[in-house]
C-alpha cells in the first residue's frame, strides 16, 4: 500500500460520499429500495418462525413456544384466533421459491438449474418463473439490488470497505460469470443435479435463517458467504456480484432488453465522475455504458447534483443511452 | 422421459459433495482420518445407504435432478423430521432415521 496522496484522498472522499446526503434527486427511491429489501429479510426470518410454531402448536408444545422469542411473538399475534393456520400458512419458502398463498414464484436460475438437471423441456414449475421474467425483461437485473436478501450482505461489506479507505480492488473480467452459468449449466446436465442451488449466496442465506431458525445449527453456507465477504472486503470490491454470480448474469441476458433504464443527458453532465464510485456494479453511467447489467437500483441518480441521470421508458435502441 | 443416470455419475456428485464438506468444514476439527473415511464412503457406499427421501419422493435419480431445495418439504412437516445436510453441496432433504423403539418398552424419544 502505497502512502495516501493526494490523488488517492479525493478518491476516498468520493467514497466516503456515499455515507453523507447526496445532492442528487429520488431520495426516496433508495428508502423504498432499502425498505424492500429489508422486509424481504425480515420474511426470511418470519417464514421459518411461523413454520417452527405451525409444528410446536400441533405438537401441543406451548413451554417451547413460551421459550423461544419469535415463536412467542407469533403466539401473542394469531394465538387467539381460530383458524391460525390461514395467516400462518399463507407464506412458505424463500427467494428461491416463494409460495404466498396459493401464488408460487420461482428464481428464473431455479429454472434453469430444474431444466438442465431434470432434462425436460416442459414442467409445469416452469409456471412459477413466468412473473420474474416478465419484471425482468421489463425493468432489468431489479432482483440485484432490490430484492436479493445477499444484496443487502455486500452491499453492506462494500461499505465497510468505504469506511476502512481500503483500496485493494481487483478487478476480473465481467464476462466471468455469463461463463460460470454455463459451465454451472453443462454441469447440472451432466451431473443431474441442481448446482446454482448449492452455491446461489441468496438460496444459501436464506437456507442458513431456516437451519438456524428451525434447528439452531449453522452450515457451512455461513461460512461460505463470510469469505465472499472478507474477500470483497479486502480483497475485490462487490467480487460475487461483479464477477462470479450465474443469477446475475442470467438476469443482465434476460434485461438486456429492459424499457426501463438509466439516461445521461448530456447538456447536463459536467463530468464530475461523482456517479461512478457509487454504482455498485461498476459500471459507467456518466458515459451511459451501463449495458445489460444495470439493476435500475438509482444510486448513480442520487449522486449526480446537476441531475443529468434520468430514468427514461423507451423502447431499447442501440447506442441510446445517451440524450442530448 | 426421466433417464437414469450411471451408478457412477451418481458417484461422482457424491464425491463432490464430500469434497466441497471436506473443504468447507475441515476446519471444524475434524480429523483427517474422518474426513478421508467419508470421502471414501461416499464412493463406494451401497445404494441401501444412500439417505431416505421425503415421502412420496420420485426416485432417487430423478429426485436428484428435480429437487430445487427450496426447503418447504422440511417447513410443512410436522414433526421436523426432514432434515436438511448443513453443507454446501448436495444440500438436499433426507429423513432422519431413529432407531425404532417398541412403545412398550417406555423410553423417551431422544430429543
Amino acid at each position: 500500500m502505497s502512502a495516501p496522496g493526494p490523488i488517492s484522498r479525493a478518491k476516498k472522499d468520493l467514497l466516503r460520499s456515499r455515507k453523507r446526503r447526496l445532492p442528487g434527486k429520488m431520495r426516496w427511491l433508495q428508502v423504498l429500495r432499502r425498505t424492500i429489501q429489508f422486509s424481504v429479510l425480515a420474511l426470511l426470518f418470519l417464514i421459518p418462525t411461523l413454520s417452527a410454531y405451525d409444528n410446536l402448536r400441533n405438537q401441543g408444545d406451548d413451554a417451547a413456544i413460551e421459550r423461544n422469542t419469535g415463536t412467542k411473538l407469533v403466539h401473542s399475534v394469531v394465538g387467539g384466533m381460530d383458524d391460525h393456520r390461514s395467516i400462518t400458512q399463507s407464506v412458505r419458502g424463500s427467494v428461491w421459491t416463494f409460495k404466498a398463498g396459493k401464488v408460487v414464484v420461482s428464481d428464473p436460475l431455479a429454472g434453469v438449474d430444474f431444466a438442465m438437471a431434470s432434462r425436460t423441456a416442459w414442467d409445469p414449475f416452469f409456471l412459477t418463473l413466468l412473473i420474474p421474467i416478465f419484471l425482468t425483461v421489463l425493468l432489468g437485473r431489479v432482483f440485484c439490488g432490490w430484492i436479493c436478501p445477499a444484496d443487502l450482505l455486500f452491499e453492506f461489506a462494500s461499505k465497510l470497505r468505504a469506511i476502512a479507505g481500503i483500496e485493494t480492488n481487483i478487478q476480473f473480467s465481467r464476462l466471468t460469470k455469463y461463463a460460470i452459468l454455463g459451465i454451472g449449466a453443462v454441469a447440472a446436465f451432466w451431473l443431474g443435479t441442481q448446482v446454482f442451488a448449492e452455491v446461489y449466496p441468496p438460496r444459501v442465506l436464506s437456507g442458513e435463517l431456516y437451519l438456524w431458525i428451525s434447528f439452531g445449527l449453522f452450515g457451512a453456507g455461513t461460512w461460505f458467504l463470510l469469505a465472499i465477504v472478507v474477500f470483497e472486503v479486502f480483497v475485490s470490491e462487490r467480487f460475487w456480484c461483479r464477477y462470479v454470480c450465474p443469477g446475475g448474469a442470467l438476469y443482465s441476458l434476460l434485461g438486456r432488453y429492459r424499457l426501463l433504464r438509466i439516461k445521461v443527458k448530456q447538456s447536463a453532465c459536467t463530468s464530475c465522475e461523482k456517479c461512478q464510485p457509487v454504482c455498485e456494479f461498476g459500471l459507467d453511467p456518466m458515459r451511459g455504458e451501463m449495458g445489460q447489467e444495470c439493476n435500475n437500483c438509482g444510486l448513480c441518480l442520487r449522486a449526480c447534483a446537476p441531475k443529468a441521470l434520468v430514468y427514461q421508458i423507451s423502447l431499447p435502441r442501440k447506442g441510446l443511452e445517451l440524450l442530448p | 422421459m426421466k433417464r437414469i443416470l450411471p451408478p457412477s455419475r451418481r458417484q461422482f456428485s457424491a464425491i463432490a459433495g464430500a469434497v466441497s464438506k471436506f473443504v468447507a468444514l475441515g476446519t471444524f476439527g475434524l480429523s483427517a482420518k474422518k474426513l478421508r473415511s467419508r470421502l471414501v464412503w461416499a464412493a463406494v457406499a451401497p445404494p441401501a445407504q444412500q439417505p431416505v427421501r421425503p415421502p412420496g419422493a420420485l426416485p432417487e435419480d430423478a429426485f436428484r435432478a428435480d429437487c430445487t431445495r427450496c426447503y418447504l418439504c422440511g417447513e410443512v412437516c410436522p414433526v421436523q423430521c426432514i432434515r436438511f445436510p448443513s453443507r454446501i453441496v448436495s444440500s438436499q432433504p433426507a429423513i432422519a432415521i431413529r432407531a425404532p423403539i417398541h412403545p412398550d418398552q417406555g423410553e423417551e424419544r431422544p430429543e
